[in-house]
């Protein structure tokens, strides 16, 4: 059975932008009650200096702090007041500022947020408070097994490359950075022809696009943003880092570089995600955890941002023995599947899974909202998010045995590993 | 100047439509649905009233266990097969034990719901219950057991259920339980649990997606209609006890740059009528994040911690109240003052008209929001039927909060935040690091 002929779901977006260079994606969704009001900049630990790490993060903290408008909280303040939600994130490229409120108050959103692009406070006594808030944070990943693992993982990934840099920052970064250093991240990067307005939900198209014009026609740019030239130390072999901490079950992140976002590989990638690490019925878990009960859970992927990637694998065990002997059993699955046919069924059902989700997905206008809005800005098309399902589709056995035998090589292996003191 | 304008605009009471279908077959079991046509899907939930408020004592995570034991093969079905068969229909099949019920739900294209009814009466009625697959999951679950156990905070809130709640009491351990008590429950255990809870009159289904309820009663019947009505033994419970004096548990965790920090009250019962203005008394507190008092004065002004809020529990039997952080070691004892010192406060001189009003136009707002996707609307449903609360509750919440006054919030804010509470602290402090205070204080070092 093939979901693809019963199924034939579209969607409709519109997408524009306006001269000073503000793009815009709408998703209107007519049986919704509600819009989500989505502002997403360009910036995140990607483009920060190694001597301001985490300033993204910390300068998406300060954008709750106030405006000229709309000082002291207001913001979220206001948005609770109509009964809404919102909050902010932060990755590596790109911070996004969400608010989910009722069909007829998405206008006052659009309001904040444009004040909130030119006219933030940041305030010297606020920056000090909210800057303990963010160690605060990172104190609080620092009491976890998994960020100290994470962080190790990273730094041997990337030599000289900025995904080396954790988004929150490190802590002797994070007490040095100043005011003045936010106040000039903001100028730079908060910029429209640096930011997309994604609404998602019960709007009418011509209605919101004369009110973001409105609130942020007006707003000029201060200057073209340069993109920031990255390039890391070759590979040449394998790396290996081993941290030890007090910890009650063994850790280890394995992972292999792969491609950046442009190759065609990435969909082949996807699928043997799915294949190997997604639910009750992939392969590793069956393998390794049901069958064989090496390790308590694993998880991972296929994590491909701009100009690379990596494929990487998190294994949980109860002690070190079996962490080991279940790296191993990787290798061996990997070797079996480019050895071995692929069971048809198994690429129909992951097929059959994607496309449905693809419908589930559209349950809350939010998530579609972030799905649209984060290929726009990875991929600069929206489209992906459409052709994702039909990309899948088209993924054939004979691609996925390549980009096993591509890139999964154990002699350009790179492993974290997370051992008891 | 919005939020100004805002409070000068009348408060309406919101106009919501959710209406929630409801039937039932001759043996007992409860079907409730909500249609809704704009995806060609459906959120389809068995819910069995057998959560981990139903473990025999020293067996606690047995519910969890029967549960997720029954998805690891029928007579028909191994494991993975089990899981392949909902997939291969582009399904997504998930299982979870909380406190007062177990939980299966399919997320299904419309296409395939009275296959995935078929699917569930198998799961439901002919489960293998086989030896190797018991000790696979027991195996399973001890390790994720192990793998929490390195986060402060599950220690946190696992602690405080034990010094909280007496023994005997259903709420008293995390549903999952603990390695000790995995290891004593046998296969039996599980056969009996089976036998005595999962029976069509002690579960329920809920569909919210694009279906028609009388072809898919048609079908249950069809499917479960000749199961037969049992009896289901009910648990008594004791009155949850009024503390003489306050009390600190710390527990000692020497790896930790942060003190967890929780305070815990005794709570209402799920359907009591202080639920709706104590809802309202505990956003105004700390359940409004950053816009709550404690969002306010903790991390805004003082920047004390990252996580700070207050929420209670809102189940079958009554629960607690509690508001928890996290903060450096060093701000520990100033950072419990504070939240010490706003309790006070608010007993003291009560909620603001203001603040009421606020409170109110958030909930009458967030309606809209709060039954946006399938899944929210399934959640609403499963908390009506499971505290046996009216089908139209979402219209009765709108015009009780209407009503609230800040003389019946301050009220509740003195019946619930009582003189003495359990304090919890997961932290690497000595017990000379704390100031002198005049409660009873013990230190477990782990």
């Amino acid at each position: 059975m093939n979901l693809l002929i019963v199924i034939i779901f579209n969607i409709f977006v519109y997408k524009d932008s306006l001269p000073n260079g503000l793009k815009i994606l709408i998703y209107p969704d007519t049986n919704s009650e509600i819009v989500s009001c989505q502002i997403w900049y360009k910036v995140g630990s990607y483009y920060e200096p190694e001597n301001l790490t985490g300033i993204s993060h910390l300068l998406e903290h300060m954008a709750f702090k106030g405006s000229k408008n709309f000082p002291k909280n207001s913001y979220s303040e206001t948005i609770r007041a109509l009964g809404g939600i919102d909050n902010a994130f932060t990755s590596e490229l790109y911070t996004c500022y969400w608010a989910d409120v009722g069909k007829d108050y998405y206008e006052i959103v659009l309001k904040m947020e444009a004040d909130r692009m030119t006219n933030l406070i940041l305030d010297e006594k606020d920056f000090e408070t909210e800057k303990q808030v963010v160690m605060e944070e990172r104190r609080l990943g620092e009491n976890t097994p998994y960020s100290s693992l994470w962080e190790g993982f990273s730094l041997i990934s990337y030599f000289l490359h900025p995904f080396r840099q954790p988004v929150i920052g490190w802590m002797p970064v994070l007490e040095r950075i100043k005011r003045e250093d936010l106040v000039n991240w903001y100028k730079t990067y908060y910029q429209p022809n640096n930011a997309l307005i994604m609404l998602a939900g019960n709007v009418k198209i011509e209605e919101a696009l004369k009110k973001i014009k409105k609130y942020f026609g007006k707003i000029k740019t201060k200057g073209k943003i340069k993109e920031r030239f990255t390039f890391d130390f070759p590979l040449t072999g394998e790396r290996k880092i081993v941290i030890r901490k007090e910890v009650n079950t063994p850790m280890m992140i394995i992972g292999f570089k792969t491609c950046s976002l442009k190759e065609s590989d990435y969909y082949p990638l996807e699928v043997l995600e799915w294949l190997l690490l997604r639910g009750k019925t992939a392969y590793l878990y069956q393998k390794l955890v049901n069958e064989k009960n090496l390790l308590i859970s694993i998880s991972g992927g296929s994590d491909i941002q701009k100009d690379t990637g990596i494929f990487y694998f998190f294994l949980t065990a109860e002690d070190s023995v079996k962490l080991f002997l279940a790296e191993e059993e990787i290798y061996k699955e990997l070797e079996n599947i480019i050895k071995e046919k692929l069971k048809e069924e198994d690429l129909k059902r992951i097929k059959n899974r994607v496309l449905a989700e693809y419908i589930f997905s559209k349950e809350r206008v939010r998530s579609i909202g972030f799905a649209l809005a984060s290929f726009e800005i990875l991929f600069d098309s929206y489209k992906f998010f459409e052709e994702y399902p039909k990309k899948i589709e088209a993924v054939k056995e004979e691609e996925i045995k390549e980009v096993i035998k591509k890139y999964f090589k154990k002699d350009k292996r790179i492993v974290a590993i997370l051992l008891q003191k | 100047m919005w939020l100004f304008i805002l409070i000068l605009l009348n408060l309406k009471e919101p106009t919501i439509k959710f209406s929630i279908i409801s039937d039932s077959l001759a043996n007992g079991l409860k079907i409730y649905g909500y249609y809704d046509n704009k995806l060609p899907m459906v959120r389809l939930r068995v819910i069995i009233k057998a959560g981990s408020a139903y473990d025999p004592k020293e067996k606690e995570g047995l519910a969890n266990l029967t549960l997720h034991l029954l998805l690891r093969g029928t007579k028909i079905f191994t494991y993975s097969e089990l899981y392949n068969f909902v997939e291969s229909f582009g399904g997504r099949l998930e299982s979870y034990c909380d406190y007062d019920f177990s939980q299966i739900e399919i997320v299904t294209l419309k296409n395939y719901l009275d296959t995935m009814l078929f699917f569930l009466k198998e799961v439901l009625t002919a489960p293998r219950f086989a030896y190797e697959d018991f000790i696979k999951l027991k195996r399973e679950i001890s390790g994720q057991i192990k793998t929490k156990e390195n986060f402060p905070s599950y220690l946190l809130i696992r602690e405080f259920l034990k010094n909280f709640y007496p023994e005997d009491y259903p709420y008293r351990h995390l549903p999952e339980g603990e390695i000790n008590s995995l290891e004593k429950i046998e296969i039996n255990d599980i056969k009996n649990f089976y036998e005595t809870y999962y029976h069509p009159n002690n579960y329920f289904f809920i569909f919210v997606g694009d279906f028609s309820l009388e072809k898919t009663k048609e079908k249950i019947n069809k499917l479960f209609g000749n199961l037969p009505k049992r009896e289901i033994p009910k648990i008594e419970i004791k009155n949850l006890p009024v503390l003489n004096c306050t009390k600190m548990v710390v527990i000692k965790k020497s790896n930790i740059n942060q003190s967890y920090i929780l305070f815990g009250w005794p709570g209402p019962k799920g359907n009591d009528p202080d639920v709706i203005p104590l809802r309202v008394m505990n956003f105004i507190f700390g359940g409004g994040a950053l816009n709550s008092r404690l969002g306010k004065l903790i991390r805004e002004k003082e920047g004390l911690a990252y996580d700070v809020g207050s929420y209670f529990t809102r189940r079958y039997f009554p629960g607690h109240f509690i508001c928890d952080l996290q903060t450096a070691i060093k701000n520990t004892d100033y950072a419990i003052d504070l939240v010490l010192k706003e309790i006070k406060n608010l007993k003291e001189r009560g909620v603001k008209e203001e603040e009421l009003q606020q409170a109110k136009r958030f909930y009458f707002g967030n309606l809209p929001l709060s039954i946006d996707s399938y899944n929210d609307k399934a959640n609403i449903i499963r908390e009506i039927a499971i505290l046996g609360l009216d089908l139209n509750y979402l219209y009765y919440l709108i015009s009780e909060i209407n009503s609230l006054t800040c003389e019946k919030i301050n009220k509740i804010a003195k019946k619930y935040f009582k003189e003495n509470f359990l304090l919890i602290i997961v932290s690497n402090l000595e017990k000379e690091n704390f100031k002198v205070r005049d409660w009873e204080i013990e230190f477990i070092d782990r």
